[in-house]
């Protein structure tokens, strides 16, 4: 048997689905064949360590997230007896904190559907190009706003409780700071020498957004830090 | 016709095409996952009637019954957008958008069993496009993508005991296509018909993928002289 034909049986083989009559066919294969033996000896090394790899677990903010998407983004409002925890507006003290990021998230998303319905819209005419992007500029520069809002409430949250978080964290953290303040200020100069670049705004928002997801994370760990174990959700 | 293709060919509406996928089998798989990873019975709990009862609750905008469909199925799903965004942050955000994507287009879902399915399809879908954008991204700015690296190697810098760390790198660096089948077939224990069904292609192409995947990895492994 070629080995071509073998490498078939050698996949199966790994995965235990061998007939008895392939089984005795790839067995006296393998006899004389080194490297078929060899590649076999391999593929179920690879796959047993496969099946090892854990999964990590996500962390408790994306389901968060996903409520407060969902709770502001038009989906069919809750069942009698279910309620929605309201988000608060920034800087309206420390509660404030926890969906702050969210908060600034669910802004992107609605500034993004903005900028791509008007990109859309240019289609229909030229008239309303200029006014429209006016208006997207407009829009982005109001996110700006609630973006730096966002990050200035979790900056002072995360400060408050920084001594709670590990040296090494923190250290982590800093460097990581240092690295998206340094993408901030440079879309900030690209935003400043062509301030109608919507795209060079698009990229300022996606690295505001990296700020708050740091921060974010960073006061989750504080959080579990303090208190213990995260909340268990159950069914 | 591919997944991908699959969701998009009906613009503004993800629907789940009345393709009933193997309910059983993707509950087997996922259940086996979650019992693997000994967190608790949280799928054992979830019979075809706890399924079909919180689809309709979530449905109708149940939103504790959303968050128990999201804690079935958030393990599976994220463990499939980690590989393919490699990178624990963009993974959470993907998972994010598959959720609310999943949770904003429930209503096309008419039949429960399709549900397991669909998530995975939309969970695929995602990541394609988020490996695209990346893609594109990574042609026009540095910066970002600078800081994703620094960040993603703070994390997993003392990860390099065994094959594991030189595992998760061969796989990161697969084609998307034979990632996805390599992770939904040897992490996640998907059998051929339901990667087949989810990537939508026959059953022949996802063992030869799988194949093609492992001769790879391995290939990647050989050169880093780990096997």
């Amino acid at each position: 048997m070629r080995c071509r034909k073998v490498h078939g049986f050698i996949s199966r083989s790994v995965d235990g689905e061998l007939e008895a009559n392939e089984s005795v066919r790839l067995e006296r294969h393998l006899e004389t064949c080194s490297e078929c033996r060899s590649l076999l000896e391999d593929l179920r090394r690879i796959v047993g360590a496969a099946a090892e790899l854990g999964t990590p677990e996500p962390s408790e903010k994306v389901w968060r997230n996903v409520r407060a998407g969902l709770a502001g983004g038009g989906s069919k409002a809750p069942v009698e007896g279910i309620t929605v925890e309201r988000r608060p507006f920034f800087g309206m003290g420390l509660p404030a904190f926890r969906f702050a990021g969210a908060a600034a998230l669910a802004i992107v998303l609605i500034v993004s559907s903005v900028v791509v319905g008007l990109r859309l819209g240019r289609r229909t005419g030229p008239s309303g190009l200029e006014a429209g992007e006016r208006y997207t500029l407009a829009k982005l520069d109001e996110a700006e706003r609630y973006y730096r809002q966002a990050i200035k409430s979790l900056s002072e949250a995360f400060t408050a409780g920084r001594g709670a978080l590990a040296p090494q964290v923190a250290e982590v953290f800093d460097r990581n700071m240092a690295v998206i303040d340094a993408t901030i200020q440079a879309c900030r100069r690209s935003v400043l020498d062509e301030p109608d670049d919507l795209e060079a705004r698009n990229y300022l928002m996606a690295a505001y957004t990296r700020k708050i997801t740091l921060l974010d994370s960073a006061l989750d760990l504080q959080r579990n830090d303090q208190d213990g174990a995260g909340r268990k959700k159950t069914l | 016709m591919s997944a991908t293709c699959l969701i998009l060919a009906i613009q503004g509406q993800i629907g789940d095409n009345g393709l009933r996928a193997e309910y059983d089998s993707f509950l087997e798989a996922s259940l086996a996952m979650e019992r693997k990873a000994g967190e608790g019975p949280v799928w054992g709990t979830a019979d075809k009637a706890r399924l079909d009862e919180l689809v309709t609750r979530s449905r109708d905008g149940d939103l504790a019954a959303m968050e128990s469909l999201y804690e079935m199925f958030k393990r599976p799903v994220f463990g499939l957008l980690f590989r393919h965004a490699q990178n624990r942050e963009a993974a959470e955000d993907l998972l994010q958008d598959v959720f609310l994507k999943v949770f904003n287009h429930l209503r096309n879902v008419r039949d429960a069993a399709t549900f397991p399915g669909w998530v995975f399809r939309i969970a695929i879908n995602t990541s394609y496009s988020y490996l695209r954008q990346k893609k594109v991204q990574a042609d026009r700015l540095v910066p970002l993508s600078d800081f994703e690296g620094r960040i993603e190697a703070s994390e997993s810098g003392a990860v390099e005991k065994d094959l594991r760390g030189p595992l998760e790198e061969a796989i990161g660096a697969l084609a998307p296509r034979l990632r996805s089948v390599f992770v939904l077939h040897d992490l996640q224990g998907f059998k051929h018909e339901e990667i087949a069904r989810t990537l939508g292609c026959a059953v022949g192409t996802s063992k030869s993928q799988l194949f093609k995947a492992r001769i790879k990895v391995r290939k990647y492994l050989r050169a880093k002289r780990v096997v």
